[in-house]
């Protein structure tokens, strides 16, 4: 479970990046977070992941405050950044090590999971190789292969589709859906409305800062017949 | 030409404005300047004096233009040195070579612009050495009034001819080196070069002093400034500045600025050709794709310690690094060893050294404190110069957020860290006292002493080091050269270690030479490491929530 309460971030001592929000995602929903370029979708992330300290509010993931014990709230979650370029200089699969000793994942576990994800995402051949090699789609499937290597019980995913191929990002997708029905936690940032659609239980549309909208599509469609999603989402940000 | 001046404009911007866009500038980065002027006054005061000294002996052998010849030429190797690393990069491996090689631009045009941002990359160089050196000039020779405008125009136009050399050097090797577009490969080829190239320069320099010591004791009875003649083997104009500068000659003036006029344009109809040939298909690394089996597999999927594991994790990356290999790994073994190596070799005959090896009282307190304060000093000054801790959270860059994300503490990761740095101290304190012990033939006890110091010395730099990076790391960075070579954070571990240097050889000097001093310094070191790993907890949990926010 994740609760964001009160949240308030500003930049500099001026610009204010998110706005007292709060949302609650339960155990088992799928959430996407919509919003415009430079709604506040990342500073929030960042908060929820101890990237980036909140001025007010708090929050919480399974119950634990990730200002007041870090390492705790840190070991509740895998973050997929919209960065993929981290430790290009090493190879594919001391990477993926390095992720499951840092979360401290049984070697029986690692080789298992390592292995899958490797046959999945199409990169068994390409593990024993720098990641300086790869593509930014290649790139883009590491990084969410070191956040699966250890089976985080929450997953948080800033623009994870992005750089995948279709077949990848199918397979992400069914993922999200399988870990959520396991009864487990999924909060994904996005662009494409279409993923959210398909995917989500419960959207979360933010813009300037603020959070405009929480709940299901359908209860979304209701307010505004006879639109597309497009046309809601530009409608919705556009009284922000 | 609009096209050149535009890409000139933009890259000046990006080169020499790369800060974080904060608007905010912290007390530190405000005094930084002046602190870098006062870490830097002992060296220019002591080029100042040396050159002041230098002209005092030329002078009655009407030998004063060697100082300017000297410092040409000497300006003129560290420019082509420097090159050799900076213009690899600069025109070929920076991030913005794709995006200008799909514009509609001349390959003239592309180099030219990041020829003039490198030649002024040089001047910093140029200003380093050139300004004491030349103050030192000007005091004690007092060239006349007409001295001065042809001073101007020899230094501004000094880096352009070494840097031509670099640049057509390099761009040939881009252009039919097979190998030479892999990033990396490249790297390591230069690296190497460069230290060839030391190494060279370092045994000339050593023979030169004895072999042709008649040819210069020759030229210098002929007075006359005619042993400057000598210092013109290797960049051509240089003797043109020399004599238009000692005689001061508008002719010899017209001649330099002519020859940097030709260079400059056969550079350019030269980079107009081969420009593109070398920079289309440029890449980062080689890769196999082939799949991990069986055994190799599972040894590539074994379980360890985190902290080691994030400590292989950051040696990995500065083995494999070839901008981090050379400066902050080979230069801290490579020091040592050249230390050796030339002293060894200006030995010649052993014999009467090795009397006075024999003839050394080992058994005195005061030469054990002396080795102590000896190891002590060689574990801070080896240290401070392998770069790892001072950069350790600045080479992360802007992927430095995922410190921040992972479920360790910060002080455990800070831990990692200052552990690669001091792998690497050891392997430089292992690779001098162990040879110097041996050839000087220090007693066990001794060197287990100036080992044991120079351990303790070095647990502390790391740490100094990393409390620097914690405080000031410099994430924003285009190129991985930049995170290391224009980190000013050395410069707060380099001052430091010199200071403590001098001051433990002054303190034994006042102190008495007793046992129980030994112990004291012993415990002394002792304690400041604990305080430095206790201060690193601290600001490490105060300063790293705040990084990147």
């Amino acid at each position: 479970m994740i609760q964001i309460e009160n949240v308030t971030k500003v930049y500099s001592g001026k610009v204010k990046a998110v706005d007292n929000i709060s949302l609650t995602v339960q155990d088992g929903e799928i959430i996407g977070f919509i919003g415009p370029n430079g709604a506040g979708k990342t500073t929030t992330i960042k908060m929820m992941t101890g990237i980036l300290s909140p001025d007010t509010g708090r929050v919480l993931l399974n119950g634990i405050d990730i200002v007041q014990q870090p390492i705790e709230a840190k070991r509740q979650f895998g973050l997929v950044t919209d960065n993929p370029d981290v430790f290009l200089r090493l190879k594919g699969i001391e990477y993926l090590n390095f992720m499951a000793d840092i979360y401290d994942v049984s070697e029986a576990d690692r080789r298992e999971r390592i292995q899958r994800l490797a046959e999945t995402f199409e990169m068994a051949a390409a593990l024993n190789d720098k990641i300086l090699s790869y593509s930014h789609g290649m790139r883009q499937k590491i990084v969410v292969m070191g956040v699966l290597v250890h089976s985080p019980n929450i997953w948080i995913l800033d623009e994870p589709l992005t750089g995948l191929d279709p077949q990848s990002a199918f397979a992400l997708k069914e993922m999200m859906r399988a870990h959520a029905n396991e009864g487990k936690t999924v909060f994904f940032s996005t662009h494409v409305l279409e993923v959210a659609e398909k995917l989500c239980s419960k959207v979360a549309i933010i813009n300037k800062g603020k959070i405009f909208y929480f709940g299901t599509l359908e209860d979304l469609k209701k307010d505004y017949v006879d639109m597309s999603l497009e046309e809601i989402f530009l409608e919705v940000t556009r009284n922000a | 030409m609009h096209n050149f001046l535009a890409l000139v404009k933009v890259n000046l911007k990006n080169t020499f404005s790369m800060t974080d866009g904060k608007q905010k500038k912290s007390a530190l980065n405000r005094f930084l300047p002046v602190f870098i002027l006062i870490a830097l006054l002992p060296s220019i005061a002591s080029m100042y004096f040396l050159t002041q000294d230098l002209i005092g002996i030329l002078t009655p052998i009407q030998q004063t233009g060697i100082v300017v010849a000297l410092l040409l030429m000497g300006v003129s190797v560290t420019v082509f040195f420097f090159a050799i690393f900076l213009v690899p990069s600069v025109y070929y491996f920076s991030k913005d070579v794709e995006t200008l090689l799909a514009l509609p631009l001349q390959p003239w045009v592309i180099v030219a612009s990041k020829f003039v941002v490198t030649v002024i990359y040089e001047y910093f160089t140029l200003f380093f050495f050139a300004l004491p050196v030349l103050a030192a000039y000007i005091v004690k020779v007092q060239p006349p009034v007409a001295f001065y405008p042809i001073l101007l125009v020899v230094l501004v136009l000094l880096p352009v001819v070494p840097l031509i050399f670099a640049s057509i050097l390099i761009m040939l090797i881009m252009w039919l080196v097979p190998f030479a577009k892999n990033r990396d490969f490249f790297n390591y080829l230069s690296t190497f070069f460069a230290l060839g190239l030391a190494l060279g320069i370092n045994f000339l320099a050593g023979s030169a002093a004895t072999v042709s010591q008649d040819v210069l004791i020759d030229l210098l009875m002929r007075g006359n400034n005619s042993l400057t003649s000598v210092f013109n083997l290797f960049i051509p104009n240089i003797r043109f500045a020399v004599e238009a500068l000692v005689k001061i000659s508008l002719v010899d003036t017209l001649i330099y600025v002519g020859i940097v006029i030709l260079a400059s344009v056969a550079f350019v109809a030269l980079a107009q050709i081969v420009y593109f040939r070398g920079a289309i298909g440029v890449n980062e690394t080689s890769a196999n794709r082939k799949r991990l089996k069986g055994k190799a597999y599972s040894k590539s999927t074994v379980s360890g310690n985190v902290i080691l594991t994030y400590t292989l994790k950051e040696l990995k990356l500065l083995f494999r690094t070839p901008i981090y290999l050379m400066n902050c790994v080979l230069s801290a073994v490579l020091i040592p060893g050249i230390m050796i190596a030339s002293f060894s070799m200006q030995l010649g005959d052993t014999s009467e050294l090795q009397q006075i090896i024999d003839s050394i009282p080992w058994g005195t307190p005061q030469l054990s404190l002396y080795i102590l304060a000896g190891g002590a000093a060689f574990g801070w000054v080896i240290t401070s110069l392998n770069l790892i801790t001072p950069t350790a959270i600045s080479r992360e860059g802007q992927n430095a957020y995922f410190m921040k994300y992972i479920p360790m503490s910060y002080f455990a990761q800070m831990s990692a860290k200052v552990l690669s740095g001091m792998a690497i101290s050891l392997l430089g304190i292992v690779c001098f006292i162990l040879p110097v012990a041996w050839f000087i033939k220090l007693p066990l006890n001794l060197t287990i002493i100036a080992f044991a110091a120079s351990v303790l010395t070095s647990v502390f730099m790391n740490y100094l080091g990393m409390i620097v990076d914690i405080l000031h790391p410099k994430l924003v960075w285009e190129q991985e050269a930049s995170a290391v070579k224009q980190n000013l954070n050395a410069v707060f571990t380099m001052v430091p270690a010199a200071g403590l240097s001098f001051g433990i050889f002054f303190l034994i000097g006042k102190l008495p030479t007793e046992g129980w001093v030994s112990l004291l310094i012993f415990l002394i070191l002792i304690g400041s490491d604990f305080l430095l790993v206790y201060l690193t907890k601290r600001v490490a949990e105060k300063a790293m929530p705040r990084m990147l926010g």
